[in-house]
């Protein structure tokens, strides 16, 4: 030992008694002893039963509690089957158009060097943190009765705000970033090699992108679709700002669940929230399946 | 013209012109930007130009009423402690799910993500049933005198739910990167599990944790759907900023509503940008 | 500190990586445990540190039984493969670490533990740069860095787990010496571990061979290479060619050879084993009694030595012979007949 330096003895032996504790409660000798790791665990599902689980759960009782035939009922009114109608139109839309918006800026981001590139990243992340009632407004500020071209629409019988431009547009502005977050990084990890190949090998430039790059992101495309749709149908606040709120014309499933649950018809609410709440579990069920079965597919970035 | 000057020359040459064997760079840019353009940042424009069209006393003077300070003072603090809660919560969660394993792990670590996927409307009147006075949790809360339904902790719960996700997602992936040779170097000279946790584990965790709360604290400050129904819309005392700019919009106060907008947007652009500083200056000392 | 390891036994799962093991360390040894991986050599050094507990078995550290002595409390300075330096914190800090987290009690003052970084730094030959940051270090001063901070703790021992893994031929040679100046200068108490027997060779006072979760043999570098006690240490240290050999009336034959190859050593059962034999302990003879007679495939020159194959009727791999740079090699095609009085015979 090093003579020179301060001296600090070896901790007294242990206590035969200490040994045993050592021995009933130590595995491995980093790790937490039994019983802390099980009170860290059941803290852990106390917090999401409270948060999560409880109020997952509570949809699905309070959508059967009146039965199964009332519950049959409330989705087949006709309001609710205009509201199911209409979302499937809004995200039939919104979706497909972010679809090709993320392609198209994938391509761009991942495949070429060009100034303003970090900033055109941090634009598309833009909608993440505007709130979606700022989402809606802006378009009721652009195109509603008080706006510059509002006279001129309303002259010509051209409805978008309270109608289906108004809420396609709010819902691709709030589902907008999905597609494109999840292809750019992982185009950017595959690099441009199997692309240049083809080229080299006599492809065009759509014959490479149709046989080369889309089966390479096929996953990654599958999996931002999920994510935007799953939004696109869910979307509340957006659409709640400039649907106007017409019953039977312009409400989506959410707007409906809140249109019922506002008129105390709270079964009904809860029998529309429960299909979304199905919605849910599929996209998580899908998107969970894709992670586990195609985890070297998809980027490897943070999901939304 | 020497070696050096003649590869600068090349090199600089491939910078302006780079990759340029793939095609449809110019197409897909320009779809890119245009679509941007037209669905984000032009409306965006309008919206601050909307807000500004009174001028810029105007402007201060509708930003600065009580009941929007009071609304700002709610969507801010708010998402911040919710933000907060989850920091713990979502190490605690990120942890259990990393280290341990228990039945029923891989299903919990699924379902963390549900709130990116339930749709707000949904969260928010499942939240207002479960947490109401008659509700499961709200009943047995309402025993001992506290109320969740129309007040800020009304608020605080919806927000915990929104932004439940982000940490767990930014802190596990860290933490089961993380060699455990850290944690044993830290025992082998003589550092309790405490002190291990709090010297060594928390500092590596420290910017993911951080990244966390910055996206769970933005997420926050705009959240409407799942904060209404539980909040409901007492002025100065449960009314979020959003549902100021819905009310405002209804009362057809455009301008009103846009000042509110673009006031939640500057500040949440203010915090996110003291967020990335803090995180620029903790990566600077962890690299 | 002296250490003893007595019947230790370690599984995992339903895996057995230590079986038995008994060792003993003298205070101030420096020994060496060489195995290849799965070997068990890591998990013994885990055990010896307290980041494993054993099954059965006992550990003592200066006659006391350490076997579940919680890690933080064994005092053992442990180096890690890649280092595990907390890069959050600088070079001073990593060092100091184990000083800060004492008890009040034991905590030594703040001027102290600085005095103490100091002397680390400078033992350790790095003065200068205790504000940096790990990911500022070369792999070298990295690996200098992990020492002084297990050194810091004045350890009972100090642990290196594949202490030169991580780094580059060149940089590696200089660690060696200098962790064995280092040695001598400060007499810690130190085992480490590595599957490159180069390396234990150079650097133990003692090495112990392990392989399956046992001790093969433990001896001094040259005491292991003259008399390896078991097939197994013989071919892991060095290099060696083997043999299918018998021996019965008092001679060894090598199977397929007319001539005997060597007297059989005294007391030596009749029976069939494995012979081995190292390149450079067989010899040119021109005695016709004893070895056997191979055809010159090729002659190499390398770091001093003629590196000779030989092919030999009835055996697929050549036969490796190694003479000396002043000799000179036999021409290829050319028959050569070789003997050898230093051997190993075991069981087959």
């Amino acid at each position: 030992m090093i003579d020179t330096l301060a001296h600090a003895s070896l901790p007294p032996p242990p206590k035969p008694h200490e040994l045993a504790t050592a021995r009933a409660v130590t595995r491995a000798a980093t790790g937490e002893a039994p019983a802390i790791r099980l009170l860290l665990i059941a803290a852990a599902i106390l917090f999401l039963t409270l948060f999560l689980f409880a109020p997952l759960a509570l949809v699905f009782t309070e959508a059967l509690r009146q039965g199964v035939v009332k519950f049959i009922g409330a989705l087949t009114q006709k309001e609710a089957l205009a509201a199911i109608r209409l979302t499937l139109i809004t995200a039939g839309i919104s979706v497909p158009l972010n679809l090709a918006f993320g392609l198209a800026a994938a391509w761009a981001i991942a495949r070429f060097r060009f100034p303003g590139k970090s900033l055109l990243l941090t634009l598309i992340d833009l909608p993440f943190s505007v709130s979606p009632v700022i989402s809606g407004l802006v378009f009721v500020l652009i195109f509603g009765a008080q706006s510059l071209i509002g006279p001129w629409l309303s002259a010509h019988g051209i409805k978008i705000v309270f109608a289906l431009p108004g809420i396609v547009l709010a819902t691709i502005f709030v589902t907008l970033p999905f597609v494109a977050r999840e292809l750019i990084p992982l185009m950017q990890e595959q690099g441009a090699d199997q692309e240049e190949a083809a080229l080299s090998l006599g492809a065009s430039g759509w014959q490479t992108f149709w046989h080369v790059t889309l089966p390479n992101v096929r996953w990654g495309v599958l999996y931002g679709v999920l994510l935007c749709n799953a939004r696109a149908m869910g979307e509340f606040g957006a659409v709640s700002v400039i649907s106007g709120h017409v019953r039977g014309l312009t409400n989506t499933i959410p707007l409906h669940v809140e249109v019922l649950y506002n008129e105390y018809a709270f079964s009904a609410a809860f029998a529309m929230a429960s299909l979304l709440a199905l919605l849910a579990l599929v996209t998580l069920a899908l998107k969970t399946f894709l992670e586990w079965r195609f985890a070297g597919e998809l980027a490897n970035g943070l999901r939304h | 013209m020497t070696d050096t000057t003649f590869e600068a020359a090349q090199k600089r040459g491939r910078h302006r012109r780079p990759r340029n064997v793939l095609p449809g760079f110019g197409p897909a840019l320009g779809f890119t930007t245009a679509y941007l353009s037209l669905i984000v940042l032009i409306p965006l424009a309008v919206l601050f130009g909307w807000s500004l069209s009174g001028g810029v006393a105007a402007f201060i003077e509708l930003a600065t009423r009580e009941r929007t300070l009071a609304a700002l003072r709610l969507s801010f603090g708010g998402a911040a402690i919710a933000a907060g809660i989850n920091m713990v919560f979502g190490l605690l969660v990120a942890w259990v799910l990393s280290r341990y394993s228990f039945p029923g792990r891989k299903l919990i670590d699924a379902m963390v993500d549900l709130p990116f996927a339930l749709p707000t409307a949904v969260a928010g009147i499942s939240l207002a049933t479960l947490y109401g006075p008659k509700g499961w949790i709200g009943g047995f809360l309402a025993d001992y005198g506290i109320k969740v339904a129309f007040t800020p902790l009304g608020v605080i719960v919806a927000l915990t739910f929104v932004g439940l996700p982000f940490v767990v997602r930014t802190v596990q992936p860290v933490l089961e990167d993380l060699d455990r040779q850290y944690e044993e170097a830290a025992a082998t000279l003589g550092a309790g599990r405490l002190q291990t946790v709090r010297h060594v584990l928390l500092p590596a965790l420290f910017p993911s944790l951080l990244t966390g709360f910055a996206m769970a604290l933005a997420r926050g400050i705009g959240e409407y759907g799942s904060v209404i129904f539980i909040a409901g819309n007492l002025p100065m005392r449960s009314e979020i900023a959003p549902l100021l700019i819905v009310i405002k919009l209804e009362e057809f106060d455009y301008r009103g509503a846009t000042v509110v907008a673009a006031t939640m947007l500057i500040l949440s652009f203010l915090m996110l940008l003291a967020v990335n500083l803090l995180q620029a200056w903790t990566r600077r000392h962890s690299a | 500190m002296e250490i003893s390891i007595k019947g230790v036994r370690k599984e995992f799962g339903s895996v057995a990586a230590l079986r038995g093991v008994d060792l003993d360390i003298a205070s101030g040894e420096l020994v060496a445990l060489l195995g290849p991986s799965g070997s068990g050599k890591t998990t013994l050094l885990r055990l010896i540190a307290g980041l494993e507990y054993p099954e059965g078995g006992q550990i003592l550290f200066g006659g006391e039984d350490a076997s579940l002595l919680p890690v933080k409390n064994r005092n053992v300075g442990f180096v890690f493969q890649h280092y595990a330096l907390f890069r959050h914190m600088t070079v001073a800090d990593n060092i100091s670490f184990g000083l800060r987290v004492r008890s009040a009690r034991r905590r030594p003052a703040r001027e102290a533990i600085d005095a103490r970084v100091r002397e680390l730094l400078s033992l350790v030959q790095l003065p200068d740069i205790g504000e940096r940051y790990p990911h500022q270090l070369s792999g070298g001063q990295r690996q200098r860095v992990a020492l002084a901070r297990a050194m810091a703790i004045d350890p009972a021992v100090l642990l290196l787990d594949e202490p030169f893994g991580a780094l580059d031929a060149q940089v590696r040679k200089d660690l060696r010496r200098w962790l064995r100046e280092l040695h001598a200068e400060t007499r810690h108490t130190t085992v480490f571990v590595t599957h490159d027997q180069e390396e234990a060779l150079e650097l133990a006072d003692r090495v112990v061979v392990m392989n399956h979760g046992v001790i093969e043999q433990s001896g001094r570098p040259e005491e292991l290479y003259r008399h390896p006690s078991s097939a197994f240490v013989f071919g892991f240290l060095g290099s060696a060619n083997i043999f299918p050999a018998r021996v019965s009336a008092g001679a060894v034959h090598l199977e397929g050879m007319e001539r005997p190859f060597a007297p059989a050593p005294a007391g030596q059962p009749d029976g069939r084993y494995r012979l081995f034999v190292r390149p450079h302990d067989l010899r040119p003879t021109d005695q016709p009694g004893l070895g056997f007679v191979g055809v010159v495939q090729e002659a190499r020159f390398l770091e001093g030595i003629h590196r000779i194959a030989i092919a030999i009727t009835g055996r697929r791999d050549p036969v490796e012979l190694h003479l000396p740079a002043h000799e000179t090699p036999p021409a290829a095609g050319s028959r050569i007949h070789l003997a050898s009085e230093r051997f190993g015979l075991f069981a087959a």
